[in-house]
């Protein structure tokens, strides 16, 4: 989700008129729009946007056109998506397997000032960042119109054979220096860093325009205050992602006053792709049925509301009997169902202006049967006196293994963030040693259980692992033995309704001879014992500890 | 002191303290012989009841003066009786003449049975006798008594045991010198166990009550305590009958209470105990489910395109082996991969892009409940019906303040042909209400990729203002269709960690997975949140 920076005098001069802070939050609700701290010195405000299907919002000229509708202002006739092109771009065919999709469009008569600028920069970056899916679906360039000599030709080439000055730098480098030294193509070179050859736009005279989606050339590609004519063009996998990015980015450029011309993109004729003319007509509209829309807000409503409401958002609609046909601009295209233009119709009238209605289906609740039995086990613990404790289930591999010396059953995270929650926990032991390893001050003794979620690989199951709920008891001081955790475990087992069997068995995390599985009717459901001193060392702990873990899944089935 | 403040001193009076007060009620001041005769008490009682009564300045303590006796310890007072080992000596050597050491000594000791009397003893007596010159040492280890010899410091320690003996204690200061000197190295000192005698110091002091003293007595005569009321009720006093003359001690009640160890509920597995019991006071049904998920239930069932920027090695966690389900179970997998594609029947278009059959099962742990709602779906739920589910979630975050290592969210879905917008809000509302105790609410447009239309509710904190409380929506048709449901579900989520935060007091979210035993001892588990 996208947060900008805009300043709200150019909001209002885009809007021409002024807002308040409160009319400014309410009226940002239209662009699903957060408002996240006002910075006063600079008058410059931070806004989050929630809509990922709705990239025109990301903008402050997108913001405008959407409260524009709202605040009653006329609509604006947007011609360009009529007429001939007047510039060219031609497509090589070495490009295609790399890069195929380009697209792009003229601005004449524009008045680029220094927070023009800054927007044309942020907007930029956020629809190749958020929407392009960090540059490898759409990349955008911008350029000085004046330095080009069109045909523009798209095409690839080997990594070596040509050099420009990029952006940020002072000397010529090549395609392959670019991508291991200059910051862009460390950070998007992995985009084409598998193919032979490398995405090139330059112009007729082999001027170079860029090396998408990495970087442009500094000479054609750098756009500065006072520019006034320019090119600008998106390259990528996608045409109707293209084809949205620069559409939004064109009605950008025409609400700051600026001229928009086509430009027509020739493919090579053995190919597929169709030429195409930009910018182009996405058809964002879906016929909206009128008894479907009342079935989902909940109430009757007259068509002349709907119609109302649905234009001040900004759509044109059409009523053809019992139907709309809503239909925005061509700055969005994300209608792909009945229900998108239907939000568009609560939005536009307020989401508080409909009454609330308690639900009236009679359902009957009821919690889980196994969080049922897991209830019964705490409450009888709690009853014993133990203390009963709740942790995280990620913990490190080494808490688990060299530590409490368990089982390697371990499910283990791939993209680790921290090696301290590396692995699920397989057991609740672990957690209940890290709250002992940390309270030797606390007032003896320490009585402490867990009952919780453990998940161990078990590559017989469709996910390849189990969750089971598992329950484990500690008890720590001086004078802690097997003998006094045996009392509790039997009188667990009796309460619950079970006969627990003790057979001797040994295990690296207990004492040899202090150690017992524990049956319940013919079942192995857990084990019972005192912790290893190794154990009792690793984990810092000063007091013997009696431990008796439970698989509450498996006893509920015994 | 006011007459209300000695009625509460007098009613909470240890029985001790009664005694003591009753016996000074009527003497000026008295010394300690005095007062153990007037109270009745043994001497360590009345030494705590005094330290009691002195402590609440009932009582004043003066004239205090110390005095050393000097008593025989058990072995003295054999001597004193059978006379010392040198008299023994003495005595055998002048029936038999001549006597070796070692017959002398068991000899000696046979005596003193029961006393330690070494053979050290006897060896060092015997070398007293011949320093006294009262007993020589001829050849062989024969011992011969000096015929008409005399001690005259043997003579003047016989007489003071035998002295001792008749008076119990004599004071020190009234013994002769040379007494005083057998006395200081025949006296029972650290490390010789075979000591003589033994000094007893006795500390004097005479008692006298305090003004407040006075009015305390006058109080407690008044309540007619006499000390003697029931301490502990004792099974022989219940048997007894005793209780019924007697009367009981009052105790106070300002005094701390002692510590105990109890069982305790975590306070925040509590408080998600309580949100299960609103969720079904208001008809849901709890879901549970697996914390490994494939991609498939995760995501791509909720309709969110695989290319969805919130499905990155950023935003949640792959397992690391195995990688992948067996299997996605059908028609689901096809529905939804088609629907991907080309959207729903009832609808336009889909993503547009071709779908990833081995992606989808790919395994990550859990990073929405709203895994469990599709599974559900795909279950094919009876209409109408409600479910929900309070379950750990993970996310790819560092961990700080506001994010743990793995997470709590409570969500859940109604599916129901009444269900509208408008019973959405109407929902909402009853859990703000229900369950946060909101006073003031508000709803926001949102956007969620599972559902259309998408809302968030916000609450308005008495304190922190307005806060997001949870977001909710209709289900896409692309998400209940390829799962098999007919009817619109509504899809809710609340924050479950926040709402904790503020229900707990807690600024931290690793505090609710508190690791310290301390903070969870102090912690309270009202159950009213």
């Amino acid at each position: 989700m996208p947060t900008i920076q805009i300043q709200s005098s150019d909001l209002h001069r885009l809007l021409g008129q002024e807002l308040t802070e409160d009319q400014l939050e309410k009226h940002l609700e239209l662009v699903k729009g957060e408002l996240k701290r006002n910075e006063e010195e600079n008058e410059r405000i931070k806004i989050e946007l929630n809509d990922t299907n709705r990239p025109d919002t990301w903008s402050v000229e997108g913001i405008a056109r959407q409260f524009r509708y709202a605040l009653g202002g006329s609509r604006r006739p947007y011609a360009f998506f009529e007429g001939e092109a007047k510039y060219r771009v031609e497509v090589l065919s070495n490009v295609l397997p790399v890069r195929p999709i380009v697209g792009a469009f003229v601005v004449r008569d524009v008045t680029i000032d220094a927070e023009f600028l800054e927007q044309i920069i942020q907007t930029q970056e956020k629809l190749s960042e958020n929407f392009g899916s960090k540059r490898r679906a759409v990349a955008i360039g911008v350029y000085n119109l004046g330095q080009i000599a069109f045909p523009v030709i798209y095409g690839a080439s080997s990594p070596s054979s040509h050099r420009f000055v990029p952006l940020g730098e002072e000397n010529t480098m090549d395609l392959q220096q670019i991508l291991e030294t200059h910051p862009k193509g460390v950070q998007y070179g992995d985009i084409v860093r598998g193919f032979s050859e490398y995405p090139l736009l330059k112009d007729s005279a082999d001027t170079i325009l860029s090396f998408p989606p990495i970087i442009n050339s500094r000479s054609v590609g750098e756009v500065t205050t006072g520019s006034t004519d320019l090119f600008v063009e998106a390259t990528g996998e996608d045409l109707q992602k293209i084809t949205l990015a620069l559409n939004i980015l064109a009605y950008n450029f025409a609400d700051r006053g600026g001229r928009i011309e086509r430009v027509s993109v020739h493919y090579p004729k053995e190919h597929s792709y169709g030429d195409n003319i930009f910018p182009r007509r996405l058809s964002n509209e879906v016929a909206l049925e009128h008894s479907l829309l009342e079935k989902l807000v909940g109430e009757q409503l007259a068509s002349e509301e709907v119609i109302h409401r649905l234009r001040k958002y900004g759509c044109d609609v059409e009523h053809q009997g019992e139907r709309y046909l809503v239909k925005t601009e061509e700055y969005r295209n994300d209608y792909l169902h009945s229900v998108d233009a239907a939000e568009d119709f609560l939005i536009s009238a307020g989401f508080n202006s409909f009454q609330p209605e308690a639900p009236s289906s009679f359902t009957i609740g009821g919690i889980a049967e196994s969080t049922s039995f897991v209830d019964y086990a705490r409450g009888i613990l709690v009853g014993f006196g133990f203390e009963e404790i709740f942790s995280n289930m990620l913990l490190s591999k080494e808490e688990v293994l060299d530590k409490s010396k368990l089982p390697n059953d371990l499910l283990e995270i791939d993209n680790v963030m921290s090696g301290s929650y590396g692995v699920v926990r397989n057991s609740i032991l672990p957690c209940l040693l890290r709250v002992e390893s940390g309270s030797a001050k606390v007032l003896y003794p320490h009585r402490l259980f867990e009952i919780g979620e453990v998940a161990f690989l078990d590559k017989t199951q469709p996910e390849g692992s189990r969750t089971e709920q598992h329950a484990c008891l500690a008890i720590a001081h001086p004078r802690a033995s097997f003998s006094e955790l045996h009392s509790y475990l039997h009188y667990f087992l009796y309460y619950l309704g079970y006969e627990g069997t003790l057979t001797e068995c040994e295990t690296p995390w207990l004492i040899p001879g202090r150690t017992a599985e524990i049956g319940v009717n013919g079942k192995s459901i857990g084990i019972i014992g005192e912790l290893h001193p190794e154990v009792l060392i690793g984990w810092d702990i000063k007091v013997p500890v009696a431990v008796a873990e439970i698989d509450l899944s498996k006893l509920m089935s015994a | 002191m006011t007459k209300r403040i000695s009625d509460a001193v007098a009613a909470t009076l240890h029985p001790l303290e009664v005694k003591v007060l009753r016996a000074l009620k009527d003497v000026e001041r008295c010394n300690e012989e005095q007062m153990l005769a007037l109270s009745g008490l043994e001497a360590a009682q009345l030494r705590t009841a005094i330290g009691w009564l002195t402590s609440k300045q009932l009582v004043l303590v003066s004239d205090v003066s110390t005095q050393d006796f000097v008593l025989l310890t058990p072995l003295g007072e054999r001597y004193a009786r059978e006379g010392s080992i040198e008299e023994q000596i003495l005595k055998l050597l002048n029936s038999r003449g001549e006597i070796t050491l070692s017959e002398l000594s068991t000899a000696v000791i046979s005596v003193y049975a029961g006393e330690s009397v070494s053979s050290e003893d006897v060896q060092r007596a015997v070398g007293a006798l011949k320093v006294a010159a009262c007993a020589r040492i001829l050849a062989g280890g024969v011992i011969q008594a000096v015929p008409g010899a005399h001690s005259e410091e043997l003579q003047i320690r016989e007489n003071l045991l035998r002295k001792l003996l008749e008076a119990g204690r004599i004071e020190l200061s009234s013994l002769s010198a040379a007494e005083a000197q057998i006395v200081e190295t025949g006296s029972k000192k650290r490390g010789k166990l075979n000591g003589l005698f033994r000094i007893e110091q006795k500390t004097h002091s005479r008692f006298a009550l305090t003004p407040q003293g006075v009015e305390t007595s006058v109080s407690a005569e008044k309540f007619g305590l006499t000390g003697d009321e029931i301490q502990e009720v004792t099974p022989e006093i219940l048997a007894s009958g005793a209780w019924r003359e007697r009367g009981f001690r009052r105790f106070s009640l300002s005094l701390d209470p002692g510590r105990i160890v109890a069982g305790k509920y975590h306070p925040y597995r509590q408080y998600i105990d309580f949100l299960k019991s609103r969720f079904i006071a208001l008809g849901f049904k709890e879901m549970v489910g697996s914390v490994v998920e494939t991609e498939f239930w995760n995501m791509d069932s909720l309709f969110m395109p695989q290319f969805h920027s919130a499905r990155e090695i950023h935003d949640v966690y792959f397992l690391k082996e195995p990688k992948s389900a067996l299997e996605i179970p059908e028609p689901f997998l096809s529905n939804v991969a088609e629907i991907h594609r080309l959207g729903a029947k009832s609808g336009k278009r889909g993503w547009g892009y071709s779908f990833d059959r081995e992606r989808t099962k790919r395994l990550i742990l859990r990073s929405q409940t709203t895994a469990l709602s599709s599974r559900t779906l795909a279950s094919n739920p009876e209409v109408p019906s409600k479910y929900f589910a309070i379950a750990r979630c993970f996310r790819y975050d560092q961990v700080d303040a506001s994010h743990a290592p793995d997470f709590f969210q409570v969500e859940g879905i109604v599916v129901d042909d009444k269900a509208t917008f408008k019973t959405l809000l109407g929902l909402l509302r009853i859990f703000a209400i229900e369950i946060a105790k909101a006073k003031e609410i508000k709803f926001v447009p949102a956007y969620f990729p599972f559902t259309e239309p998408s809302v968030e509710i916000h609450m308005k904190h008495p304190k922190l203002g307005w806060m997001e409380l949870g977001g909710a929506g209709i289900f896409r048709p692309e998400v209940t269709e390829p799962l098999g449901v007919q009817s619109p579900v509504l899809a809710w989520g609340l924050g479950v960690d926040r709402m904790a935060m503020v229900a707990l007091g807690v600024n931290d979210i690793r505090d609710l997975f508190s690791r310290d035993l301390d903070l969870l001892r102090r912690s309270r588990v009202c159950g009213r949140f």
